[in-house]
C-alpha cells in the first residue's frame, strides 16, 4: 500500500520536522499573543485561578464546611480581620468558600468545554470532508440542536438525573458541541480542496491521514478558539444551575453561595457580591484569553 | 409574503414534534418510572392509583405505541396533573405566563432600542476612546451572571437608595391608573437587569455590523449626493445592518428567556420562570419537564417571528 510506504519513509524523520514546524509557529503564535496586554491580562488571571483552586486546602484560613450552628455571634458576620469576606448563614468563612469554589468553576468549565470540543471537533471534521449525505445528516442534527434551548435542556436534563459534578459536565459538554462542529466542518469544506491536500492524496495518503494530520493542523484553530470562549459559557452555566438549586450541595460552588445568598442577601450583602465578582472575573480572563488568541491567529485582523 | 410565513411555520412543526420526543425519552429513561414522574409530589399514592396512571399511559404497550398516545395528550394542551398545585399543570402555566411575557418583551424593547443606538453611536466614531470604553464594558457586563447583576441592583437600589420595590410584580388592592404606574415601578429592575446582558451583546454586533456597511459604495454615494448624517446613518446604513442583527435576535430568544428564568427567581417575579424555579425546590418532575416543552415553544416561536421580521426588513427574501 502506497500509503503504507509513506508512513515508513517519512517516520522518525517527519515527526521531528514537523515537531519543529510546531514549535516555530507556535512561537510566532506566543509573540503576536504576547503583545496584546489584555489578552496576557486574561491568562494570568486563569493561571492566578488555577494556583488557587490547586492550592486551595493551603491557602484557605478556614475549614470552608466548618459550621456554627448553634453560636448566634458567628453566622451573619460582616466582613472583618478574622472572617475577610464575612461569614454566611451557618457561620462559615466565606473567603475560604471562594478559595474552594474556583475548583468547581475551573473544572466543569474545562471539562465541559473540553468533551464539546472533542465532539464538535470530530462531527464537523467529518462532516466537512466527507460531505454528502454524512454532511447533511450531522447538519440537520445540529441545526435542531442550534434551535433547541439549550440551556433548559440542560436544566430538565440535570434535574432529572441529579445533579453530580460528573453530571453536570457531562450534560454540559454534550448541549454545546454544535457550535465548534459548525466551525470546523466550515474549515474542512474550504481546505478540502486545497493544493497540499490534493498532493498528499496523489501520493496515496488515506482518508484518516488527510484529516489528522494535513487538515486538522490547519483547520483547528477556530474552533481552539471557540473552545476557550465556551469555557467561560459553562462555568456560567454551571453557576445558573447551582444558583437555581441544581447540583452537588457538598461542593462548594459559586452559583450555590449565591444561593444562599439568595434568601439572606438584605441582611448580609457580602454573601451576594464576592461569588458574584469571582464567577465574572473568571469568565471574563477565559473571554479575554479567546479573543487574544483570535487575533494572535488572523493578523490580519489587527491590521485592518 | 403569507407563502413565506406559511413555509416558515410549516418548518417549525417538525421541531415541536422533535422537542416533544425528547421529552419522552427524558421520561422514559428517567430514574423510576413514568409513573413516578406523573405523581410526583403524592406521599402514599394507592397500588391501585398507580395501576389505573400505568394504563392511562399504556405502559403494556409497545414503546411507539406510548409514544403515539404521549403525543395525542400532549397535542391535545394536556401536560397532566400538578399533586402538588391540585390543578392541572397547564392551567398553572397558563395563570403564570402572562408575567413572564411582560418582563421578556419589555425588557427586549429597551435591549434592542438602547443596544441598535448605542452601536450606531460607537459605529460614527470607531477606534475612538468612548468606543474602546464601550468595548470594555460590554466584554464586563456580558461576562456577569445574569441573577448576580440582579441581587446586586436590588441591593442597591431598592435597599440603600429605597427607588425601587424588592420583590414582586404589584401591590395589593390597586385599580386603574395606580395599579400601571405600580407595575411599571415593579417592572423596571427587573426587566433592566435582563436586558443588561444582552444589550452589551446587541451593541457590539450592531456596532460591527454598522462598520461593515458603512464600508460599502451605497453609503459613498449617498456621501456624495449630499445627504445629511442623519440620513446616511439611519436611512442607508442602519435598515441594511439591521439585516444580521434580527437573525442574530432570533437566535437570542432562547437566552432571553433563561435569563428571565434567572431575573423571575432573584426579583420573586410570578412567571413561569420563578415557577420553574419552585418545581426543582419541590422536585415537581411532571412541572420541570413541561415547562421545558412551554420555553421551547416560545423558543420557537420567538425564532418564527425573527423569520417573519427579517422577511419584512428584506424585500429579496419577500419575492423569492
Amino acid at each position: 500500500m502506497a500509503s503504507d510506504n509513506l508512513r515508513i519513509e517519512s517516520g522518525v524523520q517527519k515527526a521531528k520536522r514537523s515537531l519543529k514546524v510546531q514549535a516555530k509557529s507556535f512561537a510566532e503564535f506566543w509573540r503576536r499573543y504576547r503583545k496584546n496586554r489584555a489578552a496576557v491580562l486574561g491568562l494570568s488571571m486563569v493561571v492566578a485561578f488555577g494556583s488557587m483552586a490547586i492550592l486551595a486546602p493551603i491557602i484557605s484560613p478556614h475549614n470552608p464546611f466548618e459550621m456554627h450552628l448553634q453560636d448566634f455571634t458567628r453566622i451573619f458576620l460582616p466582613p472583618d480581620n478574622l472572617h475577610l469576606m464575612g461569614t454566611d448563614q451557618y457561620g462559615r468563612d466565606v473567603f475560604s468558600r471562594i478559595i474552594w469554589g474556583a475548583r468547581v468553576s475551573l473544572m466543569v468549565g474545562l471539562v465541559a468545554a473540553a468533551i464539546s470540543a472533542a465532539v464538535g471537533m470530530t462531527l464537523g471534521a467529518i462532516s466537512g470532508y466527507y460531505g454528502g449525505r454524512v454532511d447533511n445528516a450531522i447538519m440537520r442534527f445540529v441545526d435542531m440542536f442550534l434551535t433547541i434551548p439549550t440551556f433548559f435542556l440542560i436544566l430538565t436534563i440535570v434535574a432529572i438525573f441529579g445533579g453530580s459534578l460528573t453530571n453536570v459536565m457531562l450534560v454540559i459538554g454534550l448541549t454545546i458541541w454544535p457550535s465548534t462542529a459548525r466551525l470546523m466542518r466550515a474549515e474542512f469544506l474550504s481546505f478540502r480542496e486545497k493544493e497540499f491536500v490534493q498532493a498528499a492524496r496523489s501520493i496515496g495518503a488515506g482518508d484518516r491521514h488527510i484529516m489528522f494530520r494535513e487538515i486538522a493542523p490547519n483547520a483547528i484553530f477556530p474552533a481552539i478558539v471557540n473552545a476557550s470562549l465556551q469555557v467561560g459559557s459553562a462555568i456560567l452555566t454551571e453557576s445558573a444551575l447551582s444558583f437555581l438549586g441544581l447540583g452537588d450541595p457538598n461542593n462548594v460552588s459559586w452559583g450555590f453561595m449565591l444561593n444562599d445568598a439568595l434568601s439572606s442577601f438584605l441582611r448580609a450583602w457580602w454573601m451576594a457580591l464576592f461569588p458574584g465578582l469571582m464567577i465574572t472575573l473568571v469568565v471574563i480572563s477565559f473571554n479575554l484569553i479567546g479573543d487574544g488568541m483570535n487575533d494572535a491567529l488572523n493578523p490580519y485582523l489587527k491590521e485592518r | 409574503m403569507i407563502r413565506y410565513i406559511i413555509k416558515r411555520i410549516l418548518i417549525a412543526i417538525p421541531l415541536v414534534l422533535a422537542i416533544v420526543c425528547i421529552n419522552f425519552v427524558i421520561i422514559h429513561s428517567a430514574p423510576g418510572d413514568p409513573v413516578a414522574f406523573m405523581i410526583s409530589g403524592v406521599e402514599n399514592a394507592t397500588p391501585e392509583f398507580m395501576a389505573m396512571k400505568r394504563a392511562e399511559l399504556g405502559l403494556d404497550k409497545p414503546m411507539y405505541i406510548q409514544l403515539l398516545i404521549y403525543l395525542d395528550t400532549i397535542l391535545h394542551g394536556d401536560l397532566g396533573y400538578s399533586f402538588i398545585y391540585h390543578q392541572p399543570v397547564a392551567d398553572i402555566i397558563l395563570q403564570r405566563l402572562q408575567a413572564t411575557l411582560l418582563l421578556t418583551v419589555t425588557s427586549f424593547v429597551i435591549t434592542v432600542a438602547v443596544g441598535i443606538f448605542a452601536g450606531v453611536s460607537a459605529a460614527k466614531r470607531p477606534y475612538s476612546r468612548t468606543d474602546a470604553f464601550f468595548t470594555i464594558g460590554a466584554l464586563g457586563i456580558y461576562s456577569m451572571p445574569d441573577f448576580w447583576v440582579g441581587l446586586i441592583a436590588i441591593i442597591v437600589f431598592s435597599v440603600h437608595l429605597h427607588l425601587t420595590p424588592i420583590f414582586g410584580i404589584v401591590d395589593p388592592g390597586l385599580t386603574g391608573w395606580d395599579y400601571w404606574t405600580n407595575l411599571l415601578w415593579h417592572l423596571a429592575l427587573p426587566a433592566t437587569t435582563l436586558g443588561l446582558g444582552r444589550l452589551a451583546l446587541y451593541s457590539r454586533l450592531s456596532r460591527a455590523s454598522m462598520l461593515e456597511v458603512m464600508r460599502q459604495d451605497y453609503i459613498t454615494t449617498a456621501w456624495a449626493k449630499g445627504c445629511d448624517e442623519r440620513a446616511v446613518f439611519y436611512k442607508h446604513g442602519l435598515r441594511n445592518a439591521m439585516l444580521p442583527l434580527v437573525t442574530v435576535l432570533g437566535f437570542q430568544t432562547s437566552f432571553l428567556f433563561a435569563g428571565a428564568v434567572l431575573t423571575e427567581t432573584v426579583f420573586a417575579w410570578p412567571g413561569i420562570g420563578r415557577l420553574l424555579y419552585q418545581s426543582i425546590f419541590f422536585r415537581d418532575y411532571l412541572m420541570i419537564q413541561s415547562l421545558f416543552l412551554v420555553f421551547s415553544i416560545l423558543t420557537i416561536a420567538g425564532n418564527l417571528l425573527a423569520d417573519i421580521a427579517y422577511a419584512f426588513l428584506d424585500p429579496r427574501i419577500r419575492y423569492k
